[in-house]
């Protein structure tokens, strides 16, 4: 038999779900994951563009998410590129170009509305 | 009880399923009237959205103009995709891909040149030539390219080589093949340097733009059935006064001069685009009354898809769009995609 406090937790948790489902319903949009990750991490977003084992910085995030978005896939890697520490690497093949995000610029793509 | 209710209701949202369906289309030997479409399917046709098979049911009640494809693993995969979003649709989706310079979203199982390693306009018109097919043969009806910017300074391979007029040869024999095969070619970034590093910390990109950015894009015209405008504030020879180059009517008006084929936006969720507006809804009504005739929006929620397509029309019955516009634009896609318009 459930206590009296067990049916408060599970009553307010209901009350929470309940109104977050509202909020949505009425296209209120609340902080994603990611979002919230993307604004608690510091750190500068890195992104960048490799063709043919060159590398070149791009400064345009929202772009390069795109960009990113378009690859088969993005895996887990751990990169040093021009002093820049990258942790995912988004492709398609071998013989196409990729992208190394680190963690702040993957976060922030994420949380965006085309992924 | 409440909770299960609210559930089941946002789940059904966020599949689309509260999303109304539009009425059936008629078409009578390949003929289609304007007067026979709601203003909702019209506006929907203008509107390319990310072919996600999670939103198949929502794409197709809205009878939008077309789906992009991302890359997949398998070519199987873009034929069960592509048959699937176009089965029972009366007028067609546009299946749009990026296959340009080393973006290839079939890498994983085909390899094409890059722009960059094509030398002459007889392996341009090849190159061309075998996407076209291939992409025919899959079902795409619309290829994002070629680049036409002149630089590429961060990809650094998806422009072609030389300089003005050896591009705009290049380009002009790509656009040829890929013609051939019947698959639209896309001169794309109007009004150019989209590709050259900028200033890092910046989301708005601006340029100068010279006669020679915008050379090839006039050779281009008489063939080329489409043409991409960047989200560039472009100041010099083409002027978007301050604001980007894909909402400035002066900048899509210099576009449209001499030129009948499809005007397309480049992707709208971007913060250099966004930021210059208080919220998507003023966005939506920028690009739309800028007149390009596809917008790109590759939001994943299809209740925005939905949300941008009763702005515009809201905006048409208020008369701040121009409906006749807006047929404009439609009659220039139906075409393209084979009917006759009346």
């Amino acid at each position: 038999m459930a206590t009296v406090r067990a049916w408060v937790v599970i009553n307010v948790s209901l009350s929470c779900i309940s109104i977050i489902l509202l909020l949505y319903l009425f296209g209120v949009h609340l902080p994603s994951l990611g979002q919230a990750v993307s604004v608690f991490d510091k750190t500068e977003p890195v992104c960048v563009v490799e063709w043919e084992k060159e590398f070149t910085l791009w400064s345009n995030l929202d772009q390069c998410c795109l960009e990113a978005r378009k690859q088969l896939s993005c895996d887990v890697e751990d990169l040093l590129i021009d002093k820049n520490k990258v942790s995912r690497v988004c492709e398609t093949g071998k013989s196409s170009v990729r992208f190394h995000l680190n963690e702040k610029a993957y976060s922030y793509c994420r949380s965006q509305p085309i992924w | 009880m409440v909770v299960f209710l609210l559930g089941s209701l946002s789940l059904a949202k966020a599949t689309g399923l509260l999303i109304p369906a539009q009425p059936g289309q008629i078409i009578k030997d390949n003929v289609i009237s304007l007067d026979s479409l709601t203003l909702e399917q019209k506006i929907g046709q203008m509107i390319v959205v990310s072919g996600s098979l999670s939103n198949l049911k929502a794409w197709k009640k809205l009878q939008l103009g077309g789906v992009h494809l991302f890359a997949m693993a398998k070519e199987e995969l873009f034929r069960d995709k592509i048959g699937q979003f176009q089965k029972g649709m009366t007028v067609p989706f546009f299946v749009t891909v990026d296959l340009e310079g080393c973006q290839n979203p079939f890498a994983a199982f085909h390899n094409f040149t890059a722009a960059s390693d094509v030398a002459t306009e007889g392996a341009a018109f090849e190159k061309g030539s075998a996407e076209g097919k291939y992409l025919s043969s899959l079902g795409v009806t619309i290829n994002f390219a070629p680049v036409v910017d002149l630089q590429d300074t961060i990809w650094k391979c998806r422009s072609y080589p030389g300089n003005v007029a050896q591009i705009t040869d290049l380009t002009e024999a790509y656009v040829l093949g890929l013609q051939k095969e019947d698959v639209v070619a896309t001169a794309k970034h109007y009004p150019g340097k989209t590709l050259v590093v900028q200033d890092p910390h910046k989301f708005l990109v601006a340029a100068d733009i010279s006669k020679d950015d915008i050379f090839p894009y006039s050779q281009l015209k008489p063939i080329v059935k489409a043409v991409m405008v960047s989200h560039i504030i472009a100041s010099g020879v083409v002027d978007s006064k301050g604001i980007p180059a894909v909402v400035s009517p002066e900048v899509i008006a210099s576009v449209r001069s001499e030129y009948a084929g499809l005007i397309i936006t480049d992707e709208i969720n971007m913060l250099g685009l966004k930021n210059f507006y208080k919220n998507d809804d003023e966005m939506y009504l920028a690009v739309f009354n800028a007149g390009s005739d596809l917008v790109l929006n590759f939001n994943e929620d299809p209740n925005e898809i939905y949300q941008m397509i009763q702005v515009i029309s809201k905006a048409v019955d208020s008369g701040e769009i121009s409906e006749k516009k807006i047929d404009e634009s439609v009659r220039r896609i139906l075409l393209a995609k084979g009917f006759r318009v009346e």
